[in-house]
């Protein structure tokens, strides 16, 4: 979560905090007591909305299965290890053998793998710095949350949105609103901006500044930075080359990378997958699963390219997209 | 009584005490499974004759801490006090009549319609829709500390209106 956004538990903490050190001094258990009561109905009625707001359909019954899923893969383990102990000696030393040369096998298989994954994504991160105006359709395959029409005050429609990408730190969004109108989020490199087709024009030099509506924002990872994103990928991912790399899709060989998240303090979805031109690095599709959802929003999205063409050298500047005497307020 | 059967009757009460004290939807996702693990590789230190629930948040809170520390954030830990209220509270929800935990909690949305409505203007921009106080407070038009006063003031009201209405513990007899 960035730091102008105040998190709810932080609330809670920084209150308890004052409470404590408001017993101590008074030393009043009557105080106190009262306290330790509005803190603990504080926390239990947070956590209460944070569900009715979050929560997900099936989300229990894919919790459990997840949870029971991970101990029969615990138990199966067991009882390998504790057969491999009442081997005879002999037994023992041929398994162990065999399992030092699968391991090797693997290693070095792993290896040219791991390199042949690794040129892949240089490929595709040197090509999406030469590139000039790409155009990409979002779709959203699964949401976190359906909430309800009557709650749905201002949504912020990802499926169907549009996304222009210029260089590395300029972009256009184009979100359609259900009322009809559009929300428009954008950046030319110096000035990030917002507006919706009947309101003002938020402007700022922050440039990661009216993100706050996007998922992965909070995790300095929004997925509208696609080449952000592929940097992410060469650090914080383990990479490896999907099997169907070198299938044709309309003429084109296309090579195929699984980014998978190295830990869950990275920030950015937890899986992501990408198939390029293999010959030109030029990104078709892109296909994130597991998006950070603080906000709520969608879980898995597909971004797929749909135009290369050069679009005017003011396409992701503000003024670009509204009439001169709309109202700027700067922030 | 399988494992199971215990993960199935706590897990939305350990989602929601998770999501009371984490911002992160993947982190509540990632504490919740390590929290159930821990729960099965320790049972035999488990009590069964006692709540399941109170031993199954008292691992998640220390999880809870130790992804903060994870993180370079150092939240303060609550009181031994204040989390004994908090397990009254999620106990008494979970013995609160009803099959499932919508009905358990009802009383929840009804309570949340008797707030006046500038509170309960806040909570829904906040909670269901999930948006940032500082994005509310902006909207709304008002300052950032106001935001946060109203919306601690509603929590407050709908915590006084549950207790009425018999889901929350009543602990001491305060409003």
């Amino acid at each position: 979560m960035s730091k102008d956004q105040t998190s709810p538990n932080e609330e809670h903490l920084s209150q308890c905090g004052e409470d404590d050190t408001k017993q101590s001094s008074n030393n009043d258990q009557a105080v106190a007591e009262e306290s330790h009561q509005i803190t603990a109905d504080e926390i239990v009625i947070h956590g209460l909305l944070s569900d009715m707001g979050r929560r997900t359909p099936n989300e229990d019954e894919m919790r459990v299965q997840a949870v029971m899923r991970a101990i029969n893969e615990k138990k199966e383990v067991k009882p390998f290890w504790w057969g491999l102990l009442l081997k005879p000696k002999r037994v023992a030393l041929g398994l162990s053998a065999l399992v030092v040369f699968f391991i090797f096998s693997l290693v070095i298989q792993n290896f040219n793998s791991v390199h042949a994954a690794s040129a892949t994504l240089e490929k595709i991160i040197a090509a999406a710095h030469k590139m000039g105006d790409r155009t990409y359709s979002i779709w959203v395959i699964k949401n976190y949350k359906e909430v309800h029409p009557s709650q749905r005050k201002r949504p912020k429609e990802l499926d169907g949105a549009r996304l222009y990408v210029r260089g590395h730190d300029q972009y256009v969004l184009i979100q359609k609103i259900t009322n009809g109108g559009q929300r428009l989020t954008g950046c030319d490199g110096e000035l990030a901006w917002a507006m919706r087709v009947d309101g003002p024009v938020h402007v700022s030099s922050d440039l990661s500044r009216f993100r706050g509506g996007l998922p992965g924002h909070q995790n300095e990872l929004p997925f509208i930075n696609l080449n952000g994103q592929l940097n992410q990928l060469q650090d914080k991912y383990e990479v490896e080359l999907l099997h169907e790399a070198g299938r044709e899709v309309e003429g084109r060989v296309m090579a195929g990378l699984l980014g998978i998240k190295k830990s869950r303090d990275v920030g950015g979805p937890k899986r992501i997958e990408i198939w390029a031109d293999q010959q030109t690095g030029v990104i078709q599709r892109m296909i994130m699963d597991g998006m950070p959802r603080a906000k709520g929003g969608p879980r898995s999205l597909i971004l797929e390219l749909i135009s290369q063409t050069e679009l005017p050298v003011d396409f992701y500047s503000h003024t670009y997209h509204h009439e001169p005497n709309r109202k700027i307020r700067f922030e | 009584m399988t494992f199971e059967i215990l993960v199935r009757e706590n897990t939305r009460t350990l989602t929601v005490f998770l999501r009371s004290r984490l911002d992160d939807e993947a982190a509540v996702d990632d504490l919740f499974q390590e929290t159930m693990l821990v729960a099965w590789k320790r049972l035999d230190d488990c009590d069964l004759s006692r709540p399941f629930g109170p031993w199954l948040r008292g691992i998640a809170y220390r999880l809870v801490l130790a992804h903060y520390r994870k993180q370079k954030r150092s939240p303060l830990p609550l009181s031994d006090e204040v989390l004994e209220i908090v397990d009254e509270h999620f106990e008494k929800i979970h013995t609160h009549p009803g099959d499932t935990w919508d009905e358990k909690i009802g009383a929840l949305h009804k309570c949340l319609e008797s707030l006046p409505e500038k509170h309960r203007t806040v909570v829904q921009e906040r909670y269901l829709e999930d948006e940032p106080v500082k994005c509310v407070a902006d909207r709304l038009s008002i300052s950032l500390e106001a935001c946060k006063k109203r919306l601690q003031r509603a929590r407050a009201m709908l915590a006084k209106c549950l207790r009425l209405k018999g889901v929350l513990a009543t602990g001491m007899k305060q409003a």
